[in-house]
């Protein structure tokens, strides 16, 4: 067929020619029953499409369209047209007012002295700094904790709420959930051994940025907590801490190459209790753990 | 407390942005059933920032930003949605774009698969062109302009879809089931 012909053929189906263009098309559709035939099939699955999808769209979720206010400003923020680089004017309009004074600053200063020899203070000042990175280069790797925190949070309030289902994979085993994720996530998974204070209710997939991760559910009291895991750059192994993430606590610690993130409705000590319990197991855990030869 | 303007003017488009976003990440392998569909989408929309229409102008340029707010939150939410593809092939070290084709062909001659299934299966390539024009209705200008391929691309693309899909969705022939049940013989040749 040739492309105008398609191009109409599509216009039409989609509802997108004009009335007169319309009325065209149409005759030339009753001269022609191939195009007729074919106009009516992908109607016809237009409406499939839509009636398939139609469940997703009413069922719709909270966004929340507020920025976090930790955010920082420039970084997320996107210009009114995209394509458009943001004007002097917004970039002004900075929501941090000791940003602008800062760059005004700088810029008074760079001019300013831009051939002058450096003030001794500022040299010190520099020797310190050189000091510094030396002293501090981070030898070890950087630990995404807080990014590990968010992340566990939001599943958590995606997955644990009332009409879902919190798991993908319903098992009390950690071997299973251990053999299914790592299939799943076409990378290794250990999962700890599940302390005797919680009991494991299964696995799933979560999003995390840029890649999926790992999600368990656990009941700790009658009360739901999961927990994410995602492989890392090779960080140390770190004891469990708490810190706060989108507005929850959150227990973040690294183990055998992985970082883990427990969240869930306890109160923050109960959370780290867990946590401690997940990244040092008692004996008996372990040896069960063994003994089912995972 | 910077917060983007409520979308009063426009929550109509932004439902059918949820729809179609909801529809275009399910794959049937990460994101497998609607709530880890709608957290994904959640985080992608917390990193867009789609900015609503200024009250102020006048009465004709409005209707047309509105247009061009609605292309543009589309445009933005598929870039987005793209780079998280990219990322996650590139985590994965493999192709992201075709992943589930091949067993929803093995499905399909099997018995025909579901409309749904059968848009999944789709390349995102194509599945982002079908969803944008039929679940979000946008003209196929607009789509084109939102995806960022001009206007043959988005008809070439609308075409290969939809034959796709009749191709899924359609019963298996009497000799297509006869040649999926044949054991399939290897042509073997003897070499003297």
């Amino acid at each position: 067929m040739e492309a105008w012909r398609l191009a109409d053929l599509h216009a039409y189906v989609d509802e997108c020619l004009e009335p007169d263009e319309r009325l065209a098309f149409e005759k030339r559709m009753a001269e022609d029953p191939a195009l007729a035939r074919r106009a009516t099939m992908w109607r016809a699955q237009n409406s499939a499409i839509r009636s398939a999808f139609d469940g997703e769209g009413p069922r719709a979720f909270s966004i929340s369209i507020v920025r976090h206010q930790n955010e920082v400003p420039g970084k997320g923020r996107r210009p009114a047209s995209v394509g458009d680089r943001p004007g002097r004017e917004q970039l002004s309009r900075s929501s941090l007012p000791g940003l602008d004074d800062a760059s005004r600053i700088a810029a008074k200063v760079g001019a300013a002295g831009a051939f002058r020899p450096l003030p001794s203070w500022r040299l010190g000042l520099a020797t310190v700094f050189v000091f510094l990175v030396c002293v501090w280069s981070p030898a070890a790797p950087v630990i995404p904790a807080k990014g590990l925190g968010d992340a566990a949070v939001a599943a958590f309030r995606a997955f644990v709420r009332p009409g879902v289902a919190p798991v993908e994979f319903a098992t009390g085993d950690s071997g299973e959930s251990q053999e299914w994720l790592t299939t799943r996530l076409l990378h290794p998974v250990y999962l700890p051994a599940t302390p005797s204070a919680v009991s494991l209710l299964g696995a799933r997939i979560a999003p995390y940025p840029g890649a999926p991760a790992a999600f368990l559910i656990y009941n700790s009291q009658e009360k739901l907590v999961g927990l994410l895991v995602r492989p890392l750059d090779a960080p140390t192994t770190r004891a469990p801490e708490l810190l706060a993430a989108d507005g929850r606590s959150a227990a973040v610690w690294t183990w055998r190459g992985q970082g883990f993130a427990l969240v869930g409705d306890l109160d923050a000590p109960s959370l780290l209790k867990i946590a401690n319990d997940l990244f040092d197991p008692p004996a008996e855990a372990v040896q069960t753990m063994l003994e089912r030869g995972s | 407390m910077s917060v983007v303007p409520p979308l009063s003017d426009s929550l109509a488009d932004l439902s059918d942005l949820r729809r179609f976003a909801l529809a275009l990440t399910r794959d049937d392998r990460f994101v497998l059933d609607h709530a880890a569909a709608t957290a994904l989408v959640e985080r992608l929309f917390r990193q867009a920032s789609f900015e609503a229409v200024d009250a102020t102008v006048g009465h004709d340029a409005r209707g047309h930003a509105r247009e061009d707010g609605r292309v543009r939150a589309f445009g933005q939410f598929v870039r987005l949605y793209r780079r998280h593809v990219r990322r996650l092939a590139f985590d994965e070290g493999e192709a992201g774009w075709d992943e589930s084709a091949e067993s929803a062909r093995g499905r399909a001659t099997a018995g025909g698969i579901g409309m749904a299934a059968a848009v999944r299966a789709l390349p995102l390539e194509l599945r982002e062109a079908l969803l944008i024009v039929v679940l979000a209705s946008l003209t196929h200008r607009e789509a084109a302009s939102a995806l960022d391929i001009s206007l043959a691309t988005l008809v070439g693309r609308l075409t290969k879809a939809r034959e796709r899909i009749s191709a899924l969705t359609r019963a298996p022939t009497a000799a297509e089931t006869a040649g999926a049940a044949a054991p399939s013989v290897p042509h073997l040749r003897v070499v003297k």
